[in-house]
């Protein structure tokens, strides 16, 4: 339904819905790009290319049941396009053919920034703040334990146990959303 | 026994994921995994979540507002925005003509009036705009102000004393001429803003809202006077944006993106990670509708966006679309008396 307004209004050539959509998708596209290509500074130029295409043709627009399928299946094909072209052999290629054939809408969401970051944070704020602290240290800032304990001035033991307890809260939240990553991770 | 086991695999497992561990210690998290078939199924979600978390920062990592520049800036070369320019110039052009024509009209209205007046006596103009416009006035000094939606600024016809003074409320963007002699000063009542010549933005709505001032270049001073006595604020600096609470008599002042808050002359609307009582009020300016919120929850939100030339309808779908709102509107409609009620949008969580 939203979609469908969105499709409409870019095919009008409305250009504050193509900047949203631009802005909504563009670092989950490139990221999903990188996939294939394994560089990401390739995958801004693909999905970059792709979002002056659309644009210059959006009048042509085909009629869409989905525009976010539509998004990242034209940037997919810009990938395999690429890598044809360029005769890169990844190993990415051999599963990613073999993988693609039925995604349905789902399986994009880990590739949307906003939608990913809202998964996350929302089983983040499940856990006490100290052990949250504990967690996105070592995970977002990269810090060894030995780092977080110094830091904080705690036992690396009592470092463990908090990433322990952020793992066991986050496995139980993050439960539903789980499944999205599958096809994500046979690819790697 | 076995909870045992699986905390201190646990407590490896980052570490594992980032290599970072020993020989024995990567051994153990193997030999955990291969242990049994449900333990391999945990080790899969585990490792799931820590990527997803590394796909965030990587997306993070990368820079959508100058990508959607650059293609921006392809789309103008392909020369399919010639169109749209011209339709937007001419919505502007539409926007800035409606307030000048009221001054021209105002201003020879009032002229006429004080003819018959001393010639020394300086005449006060006010002008006025209605909510949903802006316009731009010259004063005599050659400084031009911007007037923004449902503000009113008083301005003597002849700058005569030392000082150029001119009184605001609402809000307006200056740029100020050059004048060491003749310093200009911004009155909204309980704060003022002194200036030699700059570009700066004043908002000072009659609301229960703080003061705000936002300096593009130059420099300026603010000030507060009581009992006639000029009491010292501070400077700001280029790119600094100062908050001037009544109540407490504070002011505070931060670094900001001095653009997001004079985009409105140019009939853009910018919110950066603005929470949503921020956004709320604006619109409501903007559209000249009342907004009401029936969870608090929405207040938490944070809302970046950039609108321009949207009707109220498409910045709500948008709204709508970017975070997990749902929205009701009351359409005005016109009471017995003649008078209309306000529209109102409701706004829900989804």
């Amino acid at each position: 339904m939203d979609e469908q307004y969105l499709i409409s209004r870019l095919r009008q050539k409305d250009k504050v819905v193509f900047d949203f959509i631009f802005t909504y998708y563009y670092s989950g596209l490139c990221v999903y790009a990188r996939q294939f290509t394994g560089s990401l500074d390739t995958s801004e130029d693909i999905v970059q290319d792709f979002f002056l295409s659309l644009w210059i043709k959006a009048p042509e627009l085909p009629i869409l049941d989905s525009l976010r399928a539509y998004l990242f299946s034209s940037v997919k094909n810009r990938c395999l396009d690429y890598l044809k072209h360029n005769r890169v052999r990844t190993r990415y290629e051999e599963s990613v053919f073999s993988e693609s054939a039925n995604q349905s809408d789902d399986n994009y969401s880990p590739f949307v920034e906003a939608e990913l970051r809202e998964a996350i944070e929302r089983s983040l704020e499940k856990l006490p703040p100290r052990c949250r602290e504990v967690f996105s240290m070592s995970r977002y800032e990269g810090k060894s334990n030995q780092q977080i304990a110094d830091q904080l001035g705690l036992s690396k033991r009592t470092v463990e146990l908090q990433i322990s307890n952020a793992l066991k809260i986050l496995r139980t939240e993050l439960k539903p959303f789980l499944p999205l990553f599958i096809i994500l991770f046979k690819i790697r | 026994m076995e909870d045992d086991a699986r905390d201190l695999i646990e407590t490896l497992l980052p570490g594992y994921f980032s290599d970072n561990l020993t020989a024995d210690e990567q051994r153990a998290v193997e030999d955990w995994r291969e242990a049994t078939e449900e333990n391999a199924v945990l080790f899969e979600e585990y490792h799931r979540l820590w990527k997803s978390m590394g796909l965030l920062k990587e997306m993070e990592s990368i820079d959508t507002v100058r990508a959607l520049d650059a293609v921006n800036r392809r789309i103008g070369s392909a020369g399919t925005l010639s169109k749209r320019f011209i339709t937007t110039m001419s919505r502007v052009a539409a926007i800035l003509f409606i307030p000048l024509l009221c001054y021209t009209l105002f201003a020879a209205f009032t002229g006429k009036s004080f003819t018959g007046n001393t010639k020394s006596d300086v005449a006060w103009q006010t002008i006025t705009t209605g909510v949903g416009m802006r316009g731009t006035i010259n004063l005599p000094d050659g400084s031009s102000v911007t007037l923004n939606s449902g503000s009113e600024m008083k301005y003597p016809t002849r700058f005569t004393k030392g000082t150029r003074e001119v009184q605001l409320t609402g809000e307006a963007f200056f740029e100020v001429v050059r004048d060491v002699r003749h310093p200009f000063i911004v009155n909204t009542g309980d704060l003022n803003v002194e200036v030699l010549g700059t570009t700066f933005n004043v908002s000072a709505y009659d609301d229960d809202k703080p003061v705000e001032v936002v300096l593009a270049t130059g420099k300026i001073a603010l000030f507060t006077e009581e009992g006639g006595r000029k009491k010292s604020l501070g400077l700001l600096d280029p790119g600094q944006r100062a908050v001037y609470d009544h109540t407490g008599n504070k002011l505070s002042v931060a670094g900001v993106d001095a653009e997001k808050y004079t985009a409105w002359r140019d009939g853009e609307l910018i919110f950066r990670d603005d929470s949503m009582s921020d956004v709320i009020s604006r619109l409501e300016r903007w559209f000249n509708v009342d907004i009401v919120v029936d969870d608090d929850h929405i207040l938490d939100y944070e809302i970046t966006a950039r609108f321009r030339d949207e009707t109220l309808d498409q910045v709500l779908n948008l709204l709508k679309l970017s975070s997990a709102i749902e929205y009701s509107v009351d359409r005005s409609s016109q009471l017995k008396d003649g008078d209309f009620t306000r529209t109102t949008i409701h706004l829900k969580r989804r």
